[in-house]
Formats: structure tokens, C-alpha cells, sequence
């Protein structure tokens, strides 16, 4: 009996419980999904919630890509968390900046924030990036320009030998190529250097007033946000946060008025 | 019978001078005693009610917490002394004032002229009923009139959720003289701001709407990612410390030129004829056309030399085949690392002979000027190459 006994405990430390748990769990969100399809009303809304609920859990678990966060971000907008549904958008576009469903989900999340006032205050960024301009993965888009790098070069090779101009020209031409790409990606990886060191703020509730400083006996902007309005974290200071709108002001919100973009 | 008609006649010339008199002081009577209750034009203010007397004004509002558009009930309430009847209180047009009228676009304003009371007499007992709020006792705003009272009421509903307050505004009244001596004035009360907090409308969902539609969400929305690809871990590049990035780039910057630098040598040393070929093959089409120029012309000396130097172009620069005419020469020439001095001189022998071609001067080989055409391609020749190698070698 002891034989079996410690055996049983073998077979129990072997069998990996976490990952059977893990399905359980993406399959108790996919159901609930489904249930709030099937649902018309609050019934849909709490069942949406449900499964919004379960993928959070399974990123506290260190799932983290693009499908899990659009679903996740489909559950709240379903369930009209307008707030967690743009949080769980941007974390899905940052692992795919190309993911056109994932684009037009947060604009249509982002179509539903009620701005108070018709000026720019509380908007979202305005991207100048043109959309048919496809974002390259950071190593393709690398190692493509250091191949043209390494082309320029062979041309420039080919020129000493032969003395020909076409050579040139082509060495002239990768080169700009390389340098173009190279710049880009740079530019690129600076500004998700700094979104990493300002995470985002979304404001959780509506009327929330963004104060000049920390604390409500402080002057405040007028108009007052609304859930789902978008500022980068500068400053934390406890019970307040100092965030920057996409217009560049700069203010002190509550930290419980708002949801913060963290790991 | 005379002296009565004088006597007559001076009685009714004093009578009428008598009246004339009368008539001329009350005249001047009316001019020097106006109306004391009269409010002058000179000076009016421009928000001046109308009221002469002396008042006080009182504002009130059934709520102070209400949403966007929500109606808020406003009763003004004037009491005072009007001691004509003739300038009494009037509704104050509050939408003439600076921070209701519509174009601040702050607030709606209806007149209830309905519900106005006007006026309660001393000892009246007044009740103004405001509005319940909801699920509150019915307010009652209770008063005894000990002078006369005015009340106007008003339907207010706030437009923006950044309005603060129902704003302090003058109300402008006449005082005329005490007791009808001495001078009036006008006069300005302030009344009181109320504050007011105004939040944003409830939002109304489609679901919500009362024989609406059910919520039309985009079809996209309700499509998710199933199965084992939503069970994946994918992290975001991590770019290496600063220090290490550097020398990384450093390396691999460098890598391809050097690369290139021993391509060029290996190949140098392994095709040493292809290399000695090609630097020949550029200094052999100098000799041969240095060999033709110094051969007697079988033909006309300035094309005999157009077509070697021509040749000789070809075999050097790449010169097209055809027989180039002069700007032809320039517009390639233009594309190669010749000096602009030397471009304008091959051209210029080019014009030169083709001129000389066609200008029937002397016997073949001379010029009346003493130009040779062989002498004047040698030069450029031996400038060309000259300036060829020395770029070569730089």
C-alpha cells in the first residue's frame, strides 16, 4: 500500500496540473463568450464580463499575444468596460503593430469615449504613420537592411574590379535604402523605448477632472474626462498620478479613478 | 360815455395781461418741478429692470446637482417699496445678461410667465412651491410679505458639464429723490451665485432603448480566437544595454567593407592578368590611336582624326559606336568623371573638324591658320590619359 501510495504521489508531482488547468480555463471563456452571443442584455453584458474575466486570469498566468489580448478586449467592449477594452487592445498591438483587426477594434473602442468638448483636449494621438504603409517586424526589417548593407557593398566591390558606374549606382542605391530602413526602425524602437517607460492611463470613470496638481484643493482643466480617455504615466506618487494627454498637457489624476497599464 | 369805454378797455388789457402772467408762471412752473419718480435717460444703465424704488432680490433653484440639460427651476423673487405705479419691477430678461444670453451656449432659459407673482401685498403670506426632488419631501419656500413682492420663475437647464454655478448678475433699479427732493440715483444689487454641479448625461444604449434594436456592435466584435493560439507566450524584443548595442553595430558595420577590401585584393591576386588586362586594355587603346594618328591620312585629315580619336573614346569611355556628332560627345562625356576644361576641348576639337570637313579650304593636311587636326588629337589624347590615370590613381 505504501508502494502504491508513493507511486499515486509520482503520477501526481508528473502530470503537469497547471497546463490542464490553463484549457479549462480558455475553454470556460470561450463558453461564457458564447453565452453572451446567445444573450440579449444585461445577461449578455454579465456574461461577456465573465469571460473577459477569465482571459485577465490567463494573462496573470504569463500568456501574453495578440489573439488572447483581442479577445480579451472583445469581452469588455461586450460587456461595455469601454476602459479595460482599450488597455487590452494596446497590449495586443504592441506585440502585432500590423494586426489590422486589432487596429480596428481599438477604433471602434475608441469611437465609443464621449469627449466633452469638440477641441483636443482628452483625444487619442493622432498616428501620421500612413495605414497602408505595413509596420515590419523589428528583426526582419533589420536584417533586410543589413542585407541591402551588405549588397551596397559587394557593389562597391564589383566597382574597384571593374570600374563600372552601374556599380555605383547600385551601391549608392542600397546604401539609401539600408539607411532609410535603419532610421525608421530606429525612430520606432526609441518611441517604444518610451511608451515602456510611460505606461498607459486610461481613466476609469466618467467626470473625472484632471487637476493642475496633486491633489483636489488644486485648479483643475475643464472639461472633465471620460472613461476611456488616454494619458501616459510621467509620475507616480501614490494616491496620484501625474499623466501627459496626447495634446501634451500635462496634470494629476486619482489613481483610483484610473487603470494603469502594468505587467 | 368815453371815459367808461377807457375804463372798459383798460380792465380787460389788465385781465388779459393778468392771464397772460398766470399762464406763463404755471408754464414756467412745469418746467422747473419734473417728475421725481421719472428715471432720467442721461446715464441709463444698460441692464436698468425698469423698477424704481428701493429693493432687495432674492434667487433660489429647486436642485443644484443635475445632469446635461436637465431642467432646474429658478424662482427670482423682488421685494422692495415702488412708490409709483408707473415704474414697477419687471420680469429681469436674464438672457440679455452677458453670461446667460445663447450665444455663450451655457444655458437654455424658458420664461414660465405662468407661474409669475405679481405683486403679493404687505401681510400676505407667500408660497412658493419649487419641485420635489425625487423621492423627497415636497420643498416649500415660505414668506411673509411685509413689503411688496415680486416673484418670477424660470425653467434653467445647463448645456455643458463645465457650468459651475447660476451666476451672479446685477439687477438695476431707479432711487428716486427722498421725499422728492434732492437727487436720484441708480442703483445695482448683485444677486448671489448658486452653485451647481453638472455631470454628463447617462449614456443610453441601444439595448436599452425602449422598443429600439437590439446593440449593433460591429459583426467583428463577436468573433474571437479559439484554441491552443490564444495559449502562447510571445515577448517583445528586448534590445541589449547601450554599451554592448554599440559595439555590436560597431562589428557589424565594419564587417562588409572590409569584406570588400579583401574581395577586391584576393581577386587582384588571383586574376593578376585580368587586372593587368584591364589597366592595359584602357593604356593599349591610347597607343593604338597614337600609332593611327602618326600614320599619313588616307583621307581627310580632320575626319581621319575624328575617327580615331572617336575610336579611342570608345574603347576608354565607352562612347557609343555610331559616329558621334559634337554635342553627342559632350552629353556622354558629361556623365564621366572628366574634367568640365577637358570636356569643353574634346568637344572643341569635334566642332573643329567637323567645320574643317565641310569648309573647302587649301589641300588636304594644312589649314591657312596652321591647325593640325593630328597634332591637336594627340594633345588630347595624351591629356586624357593623363588625366584618366591620375584619377585612376587617386
Amino acid at each position: 500500500m505504501a508502494v502504491v501510495g508513493f507511486l499515486t504521489l509520482l503520477l501526481a508531482a508528473a502530470t503537469p496540473g497547471d497546463e490542464i488547468a490553463d484549457q479549462d480555463l480558455l475553454r470556460q471563456a470561450e463558453t461564457a463568450f458564447h453565452e453572451g452571443q446567445q444573450s440579449q442584455g444585461a445577461e449578455a453584458r454579465a456574461a461577456f464580463a465573465r469571460a473577459a474575466g477569465t482571459y485577465e486570469e490567463l494573462r496573470r498566468r504569463g500568456y501574453h499575444n495578440a489573439a488572447l489580448y483581442r479577445d480579451e478586449g472583445s469581452a469588455y467592449l461586450l460587456a461595455d468596460d469601454l476602459p479595460r477594452a482599450i488597455l487590452a487592445y494596446h497590449r495586443g498591438l504592441r506585440l502585432r503593430p500590423n494586426e489590422a483587426a486589432l487596429q480596428a477594434d481599438l477604433m471602434e473602442a475608441r469611437d465609443q469615449v464621449v469627449y466633452a468638448a469638440p477641441v483636443r483636449f482628452g483625444r487619442p494621438p493622432v498616428r501620421h504613420r500612413p495605414p497602408w504603409l505595413p509596420r515590419l517586424a523589428t528583426p526582419i526589417g533589420l536584417g533586410l537592411a543589413y542585407l541591402l548593407y551588405l549588397l551596397g557593398w559587394a557593389a562597391v566591390s564589383g566597382w574597384l574590379m571593374r570600374r563600372q558606374q552601374g556599380f555605383m549606382l547600385a551601391a549608392a542605391g542600397a546604401f539609401t535604402v539600408a539607411a532609410l530602413l535603419s532610421a525608421g526602425f530606429v525612430l520606432e524602437a526609441r518611441q517604444d523605448r518610451d511608451a515602456a517607460e510611460h505606461p498607459l492611463v486610461l481613466v476609469a470613470q466618467d467626470g473625472v477632472f484632471l487637476y493642475k496638481g496633486n491633489g483636489a484643493t488644486y485648479q483643475h482643466f475643464d472639461p472633465a474626462l471620460n472613461r476611456g480617455v488616454e494619458a501616459r504615466l510621467r509620475f507616480d506618487k501614490g494616491s496620484w498620478l501625474q499623466v501627459e494627454l496626447a495634446d501634451g498637457t500635462i496634470g494629476w489624476l486619482r489613481r483610483a479613478d484610473v487603470l494603469v497599464d502594468t505587467p | 360815455m368815453d371815459a367808461i369805454m377807457y375804463r372798459r378797455t383798460g380792465l380787460l388789457a389788465l385781465l388779459a395781461l393778468l392771464g397772460l402772467t398766470l399762464g406763463s408762471a404755471r408754464v414756467a412752473g412745469q418746467e422747473t418741478s419734473p417728475d421725481p419718480y421719472e428715471p432720467p435717460a442721461a446715464n441709463q444703465p444698460e441692464y436698468f429692470n425698469g423698477a424704481v424704488g428701493l429693493y432687495t432680490v432674492q434667487m433660489f433653484a429647486d436642485r443644484t446637482q443635475v445632469t446635461v440639460g436637465q431642467p432646474i427651476r429658478l424662482l427670482i423673487r423682488i421685494t422692495g417699496h415702488a412708490p409709483s405705479a408707473d415704474h414697477l419691477p419687471e420680469r429681469p430678461n436674464l438672457r440679455r445678461l452677458p453670461k446667460f444670453e445663447p450665444r455663450a451656449g451655457l444655458f437654455q432659459i424658458e420664461y414660465l410667465k405662468e407661474q409669475d407673482r405679481k405683486p403679493l401685498l404687505p401681510g400676505a403670506r407667500a408660497v412658493a412651491i419649487l419641485g420635489a426632488a425625487p423621492g423627497g419631501p415636497l420643498p416649500v419656500l415660505v414668506a411673509v410679505a411685509d413689503r411688496p413682492t415680486w416673484e418670477f420663475a424660470y425653467r434653467l437647464r445647463p448645456l455643458k458639464t463645465y457650468v459651475k454655478e447660476i451666476p451672479s448678475w446685477p439687477f438695476i433699479f431707479y432711487r428716486p429723490p427722498v421725499h422728492g427732493r434732492g437727487m436720484g440715483s441708480y442703483q445695482t444689487v448683485y444677486v448671489p451665485r448658486i452653485t451647481l454641479e453638472v455631470t454628463p448625461q447617462a449614456r443610453v444604449t441601444a439595448r436599452e432603448v425602449q422598443g429600439g434594436t437590439a446593440d449593433r456592435r460591429p459583426e467583428q466584435l463577436y468573433q474571437i480566437v479559439e484554441g491552443s493560439a490564444v495559449l502562447r507566450r510571445d515577448d517583445l524584443l528586448e534590445w541589449p544595454e547601450p554599451g554592448a548595442l554599440a559595439a555590436i553595430l560597431a562589428v557589424c558595420l565594419l564587417i562588409p567593407p572590409i569584406l570588400a577590401v579583401i574581395a577586391y585584393r584576393v581577386w587582384r591576386a588571383w586574376n593578376p592578368d585580368a587586372a593587368r588586362l584591364a589597366r592595359l586594355r584602357r593604356s593599349r587603346a591610347a597607343e593604338r590611336a597614337l600609332k593611327a594618328l602618326r600614320q599619313p591620312p588616307a583621307e581627310e585629315p580632320a575626319r581621319h582624326a575624328t575617327g580615331i580619336v572617336a575610336a579611342y573614346l570608345r574603347e576608354r569611355l565607352d562612347l557609343p559606336p555610331a559616329d558621334p556628332t559634337p554635342a553627342e560627345v559632350a552629353a556622354h562625356l558629361e556623365h564621366t568623371r572628366i574634367s568640365p576644361e577637358l570636356v569643353r576641348r574634346i568637344v572643341g576639337f569635334f566642332e573643329t573638324c567637323e567645320k574643317a570637313c565641310y569648309a573647302p579650304i587649301g589641300p588636304p593636311g594644312s589649314r591657312s591658320d596652321g591647325w593640325e587636326p593630328s597634332e591637336a588629337a594627340r594633345d588630347l589624347i595624351l591629356a586624357l590619359e593623363a588625366e584618366l590615370w591620375l584619377s585612376s590613381a587617386s
